[in-house]
């Protein structure tokens, strides 16, 4: 069971290339901030998320999920899922944040103003 | 039947069982809330996978990892299907790949860091396809980080377990008529 060199290797090909994965979009970009909120691979809601009191909810029955906007910030706030990822996941608050509910098919992520040719990969 | 079918038979059977019961138990660790990643967990269920590939061969490997996927999906549902079969068949062809140079240029830590890489790579294809949405930047660095960590883990829990069952005389009395992919002396 001693350790070998090509142990070491994989270990470090796969922390390079999380830190490329990292590192290669832009995110946290500056200006508007978007929030979009995607079911079933369809788009539910877009909205500009600004830095006010107003609290927005989003009460998805069919799925069973409730989601909350306020102060620049969007998140879930309750699933009918088993794992609570996307409760866990918390705030998101950066242009290039996501949270996934992957039970209920349920995606909410934050745009920048120049965020829109990152996200093109997996169409 | 022949007395080797039965045998393969039952051993199979106990090693989907086991799968099945490591990858439903590892649930209700909290791992989730730890590192917020869907599909993310420790992966105890790759200890069978490697266990059948060293001692049973890659079709059994195979016939014990989607068993124990489809079986899982009774407990998780049809969407965690996808991506526990995508994930874990990567990751079986990975780590038989990185096998054929075991013992010398890699050992266990390196079959089962490359399968955790592998599996987390398979279940965010198989997500971002599924969903119409790139996961890949924003969840795939995680996975793979918790990856290399859960890997190193299950390999030395292998390990340690495929020495002693190695030792102690069990392969040689259980698995020797199993074994489709005969390895040079000891394995591990």
């Amino acid at each position: 069971m001693r350790i070998r060199i090509g142990d070491i290797l994989i270990v470090l090909v796969v922390v390079a290339v999380s830190v490329l994965l990292l590192v290669l979009p832009s995110r946290g970009a500056t200006g508007t901030l978007t929030a979009v909120i995607i079911v079933d691979n369809v788009e539910y809601e877009r909205f500009e998320l600004v830095a006010t009191d107003e609290q927005l909810e989003f009460d998805l029955h069919e799925p069973g999920v409730v989601i909350k906007a306020q102060d620049g910030q969007i998140w879930f706030v309750s699933s009918s899922c088993a794992d609570q990822t996307c409760v866990n996941t918390g705030r998101l608050t950066r242009a290039g944040d996501i949270a996934v509910c992957l039970p209920n098919r349920v995606i909410v992520k934050i745009e920048g103003t120049n965020t829109s040719d990152v996200d093109v990969v997996a169409e | 039947m022949k007395r080797a079918n039965i045998k393969k038979i039952t051993i199979s059977a106990m090693l989907i069982a086991l799968a099945l019961a490591l990858s439903v138990a590892e649930r209700l660790l909290p791992i989730g809330a730890l590192v917020p990643v869907p599909g993310i967990k420790l992966g105890l269920a790759n200890i069978v996978t490697m266990f059948a590939l060293f001692y049973i061969g890659t079709p059994g490997a195979l016939l014990i990892l989607v068993s124990r996927c489809l079986l899982g999906a009774l407990f998780s549902g049809i969407t965690t299907l996808i991506f526990s079969l995508s994930g874990g068949i990567l990751a079986l062809f990975v780590m038989l790949l990185v096998m054929q140079w075991q013992g010398r240029a890699f050992s266990i830590f390196g079959i089962s860091i490359a399968g955790a890489a592998a599996h987390n790579v398979g279940q965010i294809l198989a997500a971002s396809l599924f969903l119409g949405e790139n996961l890949i930047y924003t969840y795939l660095p995680l996975l793979l980080i918790t990856g290399i960590v859960t890997g190193i883990l299950t390999a030395a829990i292998s390990g340690l377990l495929f020495k002693k069952l190695e030792n102690n005389g069990t392969i040689a009395r259980y698995f020797s008529g199993t074994k489709m992919r005969m390895s040079k002396g000891k394995t591990i």
